[in-house]
């Protein structure tokens, strides 16, 4: 059984990265800022990685979490804010195996269409992708929960103002 | 390859929305134990405004009624206000104990199903406050 030993470093705050190694997802543990270690194990003589980070608001049911949420941190005020920057990053390789490897991912600071990160691999590499991009998607997405978050106040307080000056 | 990328990216987005929802009752546990100590801390308002009475009285050896007659009746209008805060706060310590009890349990449960990240800080002050909202209730029991 060979086994792959992955450290990644320097992801930027509220990123969660998504790693898989041979299609197979590979649990990740925070080790400290920014820092994530993880493992795997396979028969195979080469395999084949992929890592990809998304800001929050790319999922698919972004809307609902988005709401619920809003809800609940009574319309938005106790609610933690989306990261500014929806930076996303893919990197793919394929890594050949011995007994032991391991592999660090060694994010650089975002910059739109560079690399995502410097791959360190002692046992070589073989890159299919490696870049870091905005994701639109995620970035109208966070204008428009702030822009529902600003009417629903401004709603508030005139419904607030209105009501205040019937009881006068 | 990329089905798998996409379930894995699937699950973060989970994650994420568990994380979320943890720090949102972390907060509201934090802003209900306020409101539970916000009895205790308006009793002692009170007591602080008459402090301030007695203490204005005695440094100006009772000559502040010569230029300020309604002085103690200015000052009582203050401490019947305080009363009623006292009495409200008082009356509903249980609700804002139990919010605040509940929205830190479901923070510490939300949090700790993080495999990722121990978010040790926040379920260390979320235990916090169940002991503190709980000895807030007990000793806004006390005043009342």
């Amino acid at each position: 059984m060979k086994e792959i030993r992955f450290k990644i470093t320097g992801l930027p705050a509220q990123s969660s990265p998504a790693l898989t190694a041979d299609g197979t997802p590979v649990r990740l543990k925070r080790k400290g800022y920014g820092l994530y270690d993880g493992c795997f194990r396979t028969e195979k003589e080469v395999a084949e990685i992929a890592l990809s980070a998304r800001p929050e608001l790319s999922g698919r049911m972004w809307w609902l979490t988005a709401l619920i949420t809003f809800l609940l941190s009574v319309f938005g005020i106790f609610e933690p804010p989306y990261g500014k920057k929806c930076f996303a990053a893919d990197l793919g390789m394929l890594l050949p195996l011995k007994e032991d490897n391991e592999i660090e991912l060694a994010f650089r600071a975002p910059s739109e269409n560079g690399r995502a990160a410097d791959v360190f691999a002692p046992n070589g590499y073989t890159e299919t992708e490696n870049i870091c991009f905005t994701d639109k998607k995620a970035k109208r997405r966070r204008r428009i929960v702030f822009a529902v978050k600003v009417l629903s106040w401004l709603c508030i307080a005139f419904a607030a103002v209105c009501l205040t000056a019937k009881g006068v | 390859m990329q089905r798998s990328r996409v379930s894995a990216l699937e699950n973060v987005s989970v994650r994420f929305f568990l994380v979320r929802l943890g720090k949102i009752f972390f907060n509201l546990s934090a802003l209900f134990l306020v409101l539970s100590f916000c009895g205790v801390l308006s009793f002692f308002a009170i007591a602080f405004l008459f402090l301030i009475g007695i203490f204005v009285t005695i440094i100006t050896l009772g000559t502040v009624f010569s230029f300020a007659p309604d002085f103690w009746n200015n000052l009582l209008s203050g401490t019947a206000f305080f009363a009623d805060v006292t009495n409200f706060f008082v009356q509903y310590r249980f609700v804002f104990t139990g919010v605040s009890v509940a929205a830190a349990v479901a923070a510490i449960v939300l949090l700790s199903l993080d495999r990722r990240e121990k978010h040790a800080a926040r379920t260390v002050f979320a235990a916090i406050f169940i002991v503190l909202s709980l000895i807030g209730a007990f000793v806004a029991g006390g005043l009342s």
